[in-house]
């Protein structure tokens, strides 16, 4: 990681700008959204992958510390992602999303809060996504 | 039976908040890991030019048949390292690391 920070530096004009745009791993809710309702249904579990973020963390902190970038400002959001059945969720997440466990349970719980509502969707919540914006010094 | 993709952030908070943080009017900009082009479609349109690189050739084809041409002329994308840029010192305004640091 802190190589490709490097050479993301050196294709920077001087004084260029660095946006880290990314979704930080944890428990993710999961929502059942019905009749204006939004029930729980449990979260998929991405816990697995937070030693990677904390890896990035640490290469983004050191190239920063060095002298290459310089932090400028941060804010964290919620981002939504929608499915129209809880089946579809967990064929899409456990195709994709490498680190992401759909935990035991959890669609037979979801399928059962969407029972006799043929619009209900399900909703899974990224949170933190975190963007911080730097800009290129020379150390 | 392919598998159905979701609806990511239709109340467009992700691209309110990098617009927020970053003027790409007339720039330069390098996505480093682009994947398929997703966020590249939030952004590019306004950018003089774009570059999305990634490694993975299946989701850089759905980008390039999807994503780009869209977009105007001037994006493109590329399989490349993000630890070898093919690029020459100091071509972009702006970097981002969508999803990929």
């Amino acid at each position: 990681m802190v190589h490709a920070l490097r050479e993301t530096w050196r294709v920077l004009r001087p004084g260029g700008t660095l946006i880290d745009l990314r979704p930080y791993s944890g428990l993710h809710p999961v929502e059942v959204l019905v009749d204006s309702q939004e029930l729980d249904a449990g979260v998929l579990d991405e816990t697995e992958a937070i030693p990677i973020d904390e890896a990035a963390d640490r290469a983004i902190q050191q190239i920063a510390d060095e002298g290459w970038f310089a932090r400028e400002r941060d804010a964290e959001f919620d981002f939504l992602v929608y499915w129209e059945s809880p089946v579809e969720m967990a064929e899409f997440v456990t195709a994709n999303w490498q680190y992401t466990r759909v935990p035991d349970g959890l669609v037979e719980h979801a399928q059962n809060l969407m029972a006799g509502h043929s619009d209900a969707r399900l909703r899974v919540h990224l949170y933190p996504v975190r963007i911080v914006r730097y800009h290129k010094t020379s150390p | 039976m392919p598998l159905v993709p979701p609806t990511r952030d239709p109340e467009g908070v992700e691209t309110g908040h990098l617009h927020e943080f970053l003027d790409v009017s007339d720039a330069r900009v390098l996505e480093i890991g682009c994947g398929d082009g997703r966020l590249m479609r939030r952004y590019a349109d306004r950018a003089r030019q774009t570059i999305g690189i990634d490694l993975d050739p299946v989701r850089l084809r759905k980008a390039a048949s999807e994503s780009v041409p869209a977009l105007r002329a001037s994006a493109a994308v590329l399989k490349a390292d993000a630890v070898k840029l093919p690029f020459a010192r100091e071509t972009f305004d702006h970097a981002i690391l969508g999803w990929s640091l």
